[in-house]
């Protein structure tokens, strides 16, 4: 038996609801490895974790004869053990052959994880040289102390971010879920706020490291020029007026994402019959 | 949709006025330097209207691309409450 299509796309909105991704994300996937070659195979070992996946008593087996009346049903959470590890999940999904599906999403999932962790980390410690920038400025106590510290934040922060910036050229590379065309216009949405937030983000992020650069230039030489001041404070604002942006894209990308959110809950649901709407067959 | 909007004009109101500050803190900062040559007095000037264009120019950027997301999330809201052809019922 031949997987249906509506199957393969309920199986990915209980992954998509299980892992907290977007469900749209997921469904382009699927819709674009239904074009692989190895389609068959993979839809059968798809049905086999749908069998799992439905709750007992019901099945998608249609009489033979019968027209389809597949209904999509209403979703179920499809628990993940917590205590299992992603190398077993890997492992268990190279297992099962849905492979091109299930292992690339766990992956995409630690890389995404890590790039967060990276930029994180690099923006504490930005914080940290920020503060002990301010601190140098305001008091002469302790600066070479303050000043070798700031440097190590600094470095820090930098390799960080590179880290953090490695990631994010590894989920490119990897051409997952974000560069296909956006089907629904929530989604397009959330694809643009995302995509903008992370531009203004880097962009912050490299004002950031021009200002703590010309800093720690212009005050090697014992008093602050004006040339170094004013670099450094033109970087800082801009620095600083991105990472406002990028707020508010952040803002615009949570609404957005609450709305495929709930679109496709919609989606799942079965259809409503309105009492008025009628449509008489001729 | 609304707060959507109200989002996106509070938020660009809110990066402007944060520009313009650091604007004032700059022109701040060059009054009450002390021992200012005429090339550090350049400098300031240039510095000062180089900020002040970049946050004119930031900020209806940054408008435009909120417009844009609000215009895609409010595009399909009034098709939301119509009955498809599929969910309608058939009368035998």
């Amino acid at each position: 038996m031949i997987l249906q299509a509506k199957d393969i796309e309920l199986v990915a909105r209980n992954l998509a609801i299980a892992r907290e991704y977007p469900d749209d994300i997921v469904l382009n996937y699927t819709i674009k490895s239904l074009a692989r070659s190895d389609y068959k195979m993979v839809g059968r070992d798809i049905e086999n974790e749908l069998q799992e996946l439905r709750p007992a008593g019901q099945s998608s087996k249609r009489e033979s004869g019968e027209e389809s009346s597949f209904r999509p049903e209403r979703t179920f959470r499809f628990t993940i053990d917590s205590d299992e590890s992603q190398d077993k999940l890997i492992k268990r999904a190279k297992i099962s052959r849905v492979a091109s599906f299930w292992a690339v999403y766990v992956a995409s999932g630690t890389i995404r994880s890590g790039k967060r962790m990276a930029f994180n980390f690099s923006s504490l410690c930005a914080t940290l040289a920020l503060t002990g920038m301010f601190v140098c400025l305001l008091s002469d106590v302790n600066k070479a102390l303050i000043l070798v510290i700031n440097h190590i934040l600094l470095t820090l922060a930098a390799v960080s971010g590179l880290v953090g910036v490695l990631f994010l050229f590894k989920i490119r590379s990897a051409n997952l879920f974000f560069d296909e065309a956006a089907t629904t216009a929530e989604m397009s949405a959330y694809l643009l706020a995302r995509k903008t937030k992370n531009v203004w983000l880097i962009i912050s992020f490299f004002s950031l490291l021009v200002s703590f650069s010309s800093f720690c230039i212009s005050a090697q030489s014992g008093h602050l020029s004006v040339r170094g001041f004013v670099v450094s404070y033109g970087a800082l604002v801009l620095a600083l007026e991105c990472a406002l942006i990028a707020a508010l894209f952040q803002l615009k990308q949570g609404v957005a994402l609450e709305k495929v959110k709930r679109m496709t809950d919609q989606m799942c649901r079965p259809p409503i019959y309105h009492e008025n709407a009628v449509v008489v067959r001729a | 949709m609304k707060i959507q909007k109200r989002l996106s004009v509070y938020g660009t109101a809110t990066i402007l006025i944060a520009d313009m500050t650091s604007v004032c803190a700059l022109v701040r900062t060059w009054k009450t330097w002390e021992n200012v040559s005429i090339n550090d007095n350049t400098i300031f000037r240039w510095a000062t209207a180089l900020l002040f264009v970049v946050s004119v120019v930031i900020v209806p950027i940054v408008y435009i691309y909120c417009s844009k997301i609000d215009a895609s999330l409010s595009s399909n809201e009034d098709l939301k409450d119509k009955p498809k052809p599929s969910q309608r019922r058939t009368r035998k």
